[in-house]
């Protein structure tokens, strides 16, 4: 979709030097606020973050200069099409676990985490083409045998892990709905 | 100077020794050991990150426990990294870059077996040589470093921060953007002089900052793993090992290439910033040089992976002087073992040797004991090591994601946190994206709150008078040559003919 050179991945390029720009707007501004301390001492809280988001400021227009030129120099580098919905499988798992972690407890969290992590990743194909596009719409029977193994290897994972770290090594992960086992 | 000190650190050492060799902190080593190469030898997952992602592991031990596991999990990674360098030719830090053209030849023309084995040995004989040398070296550069005050420790990091721009990394205005942006998130919290909160807009779980080793899990761990998802095919992977064991010939061809490995990475490691790209390379040129038959080179020469292994373990180990002598680490590596040392309890610099002798010491010879367990650890298991590359990448990378937010809510059971590590993740992958290098935005947020101390502690004493900062030799002079690295390519531009612009 986004090939190399399109002004779409023009702005992918750029989103780095804009999101160090916006921060170091932020960073400046955010200073400002900070009530300066009385003292004979020229530095207070407010210099440092000053002087950082303004290199911030100064640094930023530089590297989309760069992004610029690199463009303009070559527009067809060969990049293989990404698979950008991979991106949204992970966050997706991260958000769960967030989430989940402490109304149902590490183990049911992580469990679906594990899951939705490996859906960004491509299926081990063992006929080589098919299993390429259209992961979420395909609803067969090797995506469904799939998923099956991923709860499979999900489940003892993230129950080992949690074993191992609260029982074993005394780290606090909350039980959620472990706590309602016999004995946990 | 006196031989005494000398000694004393001899003395010392011993102390510590006894201390690593008592059962249940061997059994610790041999536990770091396992589970530092078992996550290091992970494709993705350099040395950095099994430190970050095992970090809570030693959390409950009691310190001379959790260092000695620490030391452990450390030579783990860093063999596990050399071990993905050489059969999936994934480096996983810039230090095994030259360890994966040779190895990865080797391991393709079925001698992986030998080419694991070299490097083992290679960063055993170089970890034990650097690890006695730093045992000599840090009392007399404490001694230095106890001439140090805060505005010689502020040019002293403004040198660490021009070096570590320019060293790591090709793009140097990328490097200084991570660099930046990663001072920039140390800022948020309370301001430690005056209790204001900075940058947190009014989030309590901001106040106390951002924890170091939860940035590093988003850039590294997340961050590689949704670049390995949108940009990564399958990569075919090399199984089979062949034969393990190295021929006379291969030892006799390896054995130089260790010492003379160590010898260059040594002082690298020391230098503030140093790197460990620069000698990896050198070592690997060295070797070519000497070698009977360069055109080996390129098709699976065993001399260009034993100097390069050594070269690199023996640039890491030496990292410790400046890191524990002055509190600064040189690569992400050490910024992870510092984010360690911080969590024990323990602020390197040189106060460190003075208050707590036995803990320092007690370090180096965990070192110095976790390098022998890996050697006798590893041999024997690089079937095993191989093996585990055999898990398809989709569980692989879901197990990377899990552990990551078990490390990052482990710290302080902040679900909040958890947050922080998906925007972090969002980052690393951006950065990856754009070719920016990652180490820098690590080191900013490390040493970025130092250098705002020391410069306003600095400022405090000289009441104000920015002429405070260069008033002593050592800060002019270290300031001076920050001054210089930076403006480097621009003065060399000016004193040499044009060439044809990019």
């Amino acid at each position: 979709m986004s090939a190399p050179g399109t002004p779409r991945a023009l702005v992918a390029d750029l989103a780095m030097p804009i999101a160090l720009g916006g921060g170091g707007l932020f960073v400046v501004l955010q200073a400002q606020g900070i009530a300066a301390a009385g003292g004979y001492s020229p530095v207070g809280p407010s210099f440092f973050p000053t002087v950082i988001g303004a290199l911030m400021l100064l640094i930023a227009p530089l590297l989309a200069l760069g992004v610029w030129r690199a463009h303009a120099a070559h527009a067809d580098a060969a990049l293989q099409p990404p698979r950008i919905h991979a991106l949204g499988w992970l966050l997706a798992a991260v958000a769960i676990g967030a989430l989940g972690i402490e109304r149902v407890g590490f183990v049911p969290a992580m469990t679906v985490a594990f899951v939705l992590a490996a859906q960004a990743f491509p299926r081990q194909s063992t006929t080589g083409s098919a299993a390429t596009k259209s992961d979420a719409t395909n609803t067969n029977g090797r995506s469904g045998r799939t998923l099956l193994a991923d709860f499979a290897v999900a489940i003892p994972f993230a129950l080992t892990t949690w074993f191992l770290f609260t029982v074993g090594l005394g780290l606090r992960l909350p039980a959620g709905w472990l706590s309602a086992l016999p004995g946990a | 100077m006196d031989s005494s000190v000398t000694l004393t650190a001899l003395h010392a050492l011993a102390n510590g020794l006894l201390v690593a060799i008592a059962p249940d902190n061997l059994l610790y080593a041999f536990l770091g050991c396992l589970l530092g190469t078992a996550v290091g030898v992970l494709p993705g997952v350099g040395p950095a990150v099994t430190l970050a992602l095992l970090l809570p592991l030693t959390a409950k031990l009691e310190p001379t426990g959790a260092m000695i596991m620490f030391a452990g999990v450390y030579y783990g990674a860093m063999y596990g990294g050399s071990t993905t360098a050489i059969l999936l030719n994934t480096p996983g830090e810039s230090g095994s870059i030259v360890t994966s053209l040779e190895g990865n030849r080797m391991a393709r023309a079925g001698r992986a077996g030998p080419a694991l084995a070299t490097a083992a040995i290679g960063s055993f004989v170089a970890g034990l040589l650097a690890t006695a040398i730093v045992a000599l070296l840090a009392p007399w550069v404490v001694e230095i470093a106890l001439l140090f005050g805060p505005a010689e420790y502020f040019a002293l990091l403004a040198l660490a921060f021009v070096t570590v721009t320019v060293t790591l990394g090709k793009d140097r205005l990328k490097g200084a953007g991570a660099l930046i942006a990663g001072i920039a998130t140390g800022l948020v919290g309370i301001d430690g002089q005056t209790g204001q909160p900075r940058l947190a807009m009014g989030i309590p779980e901001l106040f106390d900052g951002i924890e170091v080793t939860l940035i590093a899990m988003g850039l590294f761990a997340i961050g590689e793993t949704l670049y390995a998802a949108v940009h990564e095919d399958e990569e075919e992977s090399i199984l089979q090992t062949g034969r393990v064991r190295m021929t006379a010939d291969d030892w006799r061809r390896s054995w130089p290439a260790w010492l003379r490995g160590t010898a260059i990475g040594f002082p690298f490691g020391c230098i503030p910033a140093g790197g460990v790209e620069i000698p990896t390379f050198l070592s690997y040129a060295v070797e070519k040089r000497l070698s009977k038959n360069p055109e080996a080179f390129g098709h699976g020469a065993i001399e260009g992976v034993a100097g390069p292994e050594a070269a690199n373990n023996a640039g890491v180990t030496a990292a410790l002087v400046p890191m524990l002598a002055l509190g600064l680490p040189v690569s992400a590596t050490a910024a992870m073992m510092l984010a360690g040392f911080q969590q024990y309890g323990l602020q390197p610099g040189p106060l460190l040797f003075v208050t707590q002798p036995e803990l320092v010491w007690g370090l180096i010879a965990s070192l110095l004991v976790g390098n022998i367990v890996l050697l006798a650890l590893n041999l024997p298991l690089v079937g095993l090591w191989v093996r585990l590359l055999a898990i398809p990448k989709r569980w692989l990378y879901a197990g990377i994601v899990v552990f990551a937010m078990l490390g990052t809510y482990g710290m302080r059971q902040s679900a909040f946190d958890l947050w922080l590590l998906l925007g972090a993740g969002l980052v690393g992958y951006g950065m990856r994206r754009s070719g920016w290098p990652l180490a820098p935005a690590v080191i900013g947020l490390i040493l970025g709150p130092l250098a705002e101390g020391q410069l306003r502690r600095a400022l405090a004493i000289s009441q104000g008078q920015w002429s405070g900062l260069t008033a002593s030799t050592i800060s002019a002079s270290l300031l001076g040559l920050a001054l210089l690295i930076a403006l480097w390519p621009i003065l060399s531009e000016w004193f040499r003919p044009r060439q044809t612009a990019l």
